[in-house]
């Protein structure tokens, strides 16, 4: 049996070292070693728009995105009762990539005349519209006699998906040159914040600080419906109403991270059973906990990407490392669960 | 100009260059095409299915040989007319076959996409070769001179183009090694590494390539590694087809103070096409930045 208690020890673990990598991150660079505190009170010329403009800035939308993906992640597992089920699975973020990649078209680009900020602004409008539709689009497609059934929630996702992707293919067949390699380079998952501005940045951040709060408030009645509908109804939890809440939040979280980053694979996935095998299935834990742990492993993710990238020779997507990382490691948890008789 | 990026990158993966053979010398460049595959030309019905090559066949004095080009052909103005058979990495075989042309040029690669037994059973010739240096610029012309029957007016071109570069060398003896980032795309960061076209304009100028060895030839940057690189000018050949104002993209650059590089905004198809034109690339890319250096902005 967990207890509370150490859910907290967890929560302050993760906290501890949110706050390492997090201090690691701002201070190590291409650029070399910079003192974050001396470099933030502005008595490094130079150091201070490298950390503030571009450590700070990649950092925050690390922690925004990777927390919005993990809670996403966690959030649908439940909902859809399936271990498998992570941000990217039911449609929403197929949505996100058609809207994100029309608005890469250079008709669209016309609307944002001016600056690379306001082309970035355009792309971000257009995957955050993209998702929305889609997520609308298939709560009433899977709203079925005043109910919302997660079943054909999941396929419809999966299949929305996969036309999506069609379109996505196609939408890609059409560009040609800088558009194509910046609609690759997106759908691979990035953090490149050179182009974007901090009022998205900003915006993402309280997405996901709002989703953890929404999230965390419904954990106890998310566990009820985690065991199904029925015993969600006998513990008093009207499913209906938080199954909708549940989807409109993570879908909320997807929409804003899949529009500012692209599709960053696995930690929507990994971090919501990792976090499950050591503090167990209680939402009220899983669901804040999950915030931080998605945030810590985008952040350690884009520090090892920023860091290996001069060797390489190249930079190297942190969507790519979060799936390279990601695979391996639920290939092993899902290992040691079996081993230890344990469902993920 | 952007399609013309994208053809030459993914141009320069399909070739699967290594550090090595880009320095190879001119003396290996019977390695680097298929000429003694060929039988002695002339031919009179040429497919160029990559724009240097068809830059260099015009050159030559043989455009009114070209009866097929890829859309990316846009030099010189004269061989607007010419049919477009092929999107150039994809090339429409079908198409091709139609034109029957006598000979098909490309740049070494694309032979990977065609299907070569079946051209030799029609009748059709395929040249190819390696066209990554100014030797290579200069070896190629010397074999199309030798396929299209125009072996003086080659002759001609590659002692016109031997001259240019040497005038711009001797000229870069005095003023030492700037260094020098050449950047082919903003969303990602591209760079021009060591192996690619722009590293080779760079160092023909007489300066250092701000990205050193073991960096990919055409990198994906981060904003603070071009910051770390430390150049002391920014060749932006992108600037002229990437949405924004290039100033403001480049104002993490430029708040660096006294060690921000200096900008120069460069998207003339000039610099990106590894053909009989390079001498005129080379002694553009010195004049411009000589003249950032000189005065601290572009005249």
């Amino acid at each position: 049996m967990r207890t509370n208690k150490g859910a907290w020890w967890v929560g302050l673990v993760l906290a501890a070292l949110l706050l390492v990598v997090g201090w690691v991150y701002l201070a190590l660079g291409s650029t070399g070693f910079l003192n974050p505190l001396s470099a933030l009170l502005g008595s490094d010329g130079a150091g201070t728009q490298v950390l503030v403009e571009l450590r700070l800035k990649r950092g925050l939308m690390a922690l925004g995105v990777g927390a919005s993906l993990a809670l996403s992640g966690a959030a649908f597992q439940a909902l859809l009762r399936n271990a498998l089920a992570d941000p990217f699975i039911v449609g929403v973020s197929g949505g996100a990539a058609v809207g994100g990649t029309l608005a890469m078209l250079p008709c669209a680009t016309l609307l944002a005349a001016g600056t690379g900020a306001a082309h970035a602004a355009v792309v971000f409008g257009g995957s955050f519209l993209g998702a929305l539709a889609a997520t609308v689009l298939l709560f009433g497609m899977s709203w079925v006699r005043g109910m919302v059934a997660t079943n054909h929630l999941l396929l419809m996702g999966v299949v929305f998906n996969f036309f999506a992707s069609a379109v996505v293919m196609f939408l890609k067949s059409l560009l040609v040159g800088h558009r194509l390699q910046e609609v690759l380079f997106w759908l691979m998952g990035t953090l490149a914040s050179e182009a974007v501005p901090w009022v998205l940045v900003v915006l993402v951040s309280v997405i996901a600080l709002l989703g953890t709060l929404v999230l965390s408030k419904e954990g106890q009645r998310v566990d009820a419906l985690a065991v199904g509908e029925e015993f969600a109804h006998g513990s008093g939890v009207d499913p209906e109403r938080l199954k909708r809440r549940l989807f409109f939040v993570a879908a909320l979280l997807v929409a804003g991270a899949v529009a500012l980053s692209g599709f960053v694979g696995f930690v929507g996935l990994v971090v919501p059973h990792m976090l499950r095998l050591v503090v167990g299935a209680s939402h009220k834990k899983l669901f804040p906990l999950c915030a931080l742990g998605g945030a810590l492993f985008l952040l350690g993710s884009d520090l090892a990407s920023r860091l290996v990238s001069p060797w390489l020779g190249t930079q190297l997507p942190v969507g790519v490392l979060t799936s390279l990382i990601g695979g391996p490691l639920f290939i092993v948890m899902l290992a040691r669960a079996q081993r230890r008789e344990v469902v993920l | 100009m952007r399609l013309l990026l994208l053809f030459l990158v993914v141009l320069a993966g399909a070739c699967g260059r290594t550090q090595d053979v880009a320095q190879a010398p001119e003396a290996a460049g019977e390695h680097r095409s298929n000429l003694a595959e060929l039988t002695s030309g002339p031919y009179d019905r040429i497919v160029s299915l990559t724009p240097n090559m068809t830059e260099m066949v015009a050159a030559l004095g043989a455009g009114a040989r070209l009866v097929g080009r890829t859309p990316f052909c846009t030099y010189p103005p004269e061989i607007a007319d010419v049919p477009v058979v092929s999107g150039g990495v994809e090339p429409d075989v079908e198409a091709l076959l139609r034109l029957a042309p006598s000979l098909i040029v490309a740049q070494k690669g694309i032979e990977a996409r065609l299907p070569l037994p079946e051209l030799r059973r029609a009748g059709i010739q395929v040249y190819y070769s390696k066209v990554e240096t100014a030797d290579d610029v200069m070896r190629t012309l010397r074999e199309l001179g030798q396929l299209t029957g125009q072996t003086q007016r080659a002759a001609e071109l590659t002692t016109g183009i031997a001259a240019q570069l040497e005038q711009v060398r001797v000229a870069a003896g005095s003023t030492g090694g700037m260094r020098v980032l050449m950047i082919h795309g903003h969303r990602p960061l591209i760079g021009a590494g060591p192996g690619s076209w722009g590293d080779e304009l760079i160092r023909l100028a007489g300066y250092q390539n701000a990205l050193g060895e073991g960096v990919a030839p055409y990198a994906t940057l981060d904003a603070e590694w071009v910051v770390q690189l430390g150049a002391q000018v920014l060749v932006d050949t992108s600037a002229a087809y990437e949405e924004g104002d290039p100033d403001v993209f480049w104002s993490f650059l430029t708040r660096q103070g006294s060690s921000a590089p200096k900008l120069v905004y460069w998207g003339d198809e000039l610099v990106l096409r590894p053909g009989p034109r390079v001498g005129d690339a080379v002694n553009m890319l010195r004049t411009r930045i000589e003249a950032i250096r000189q005065q601290g902005r572009e005249p």
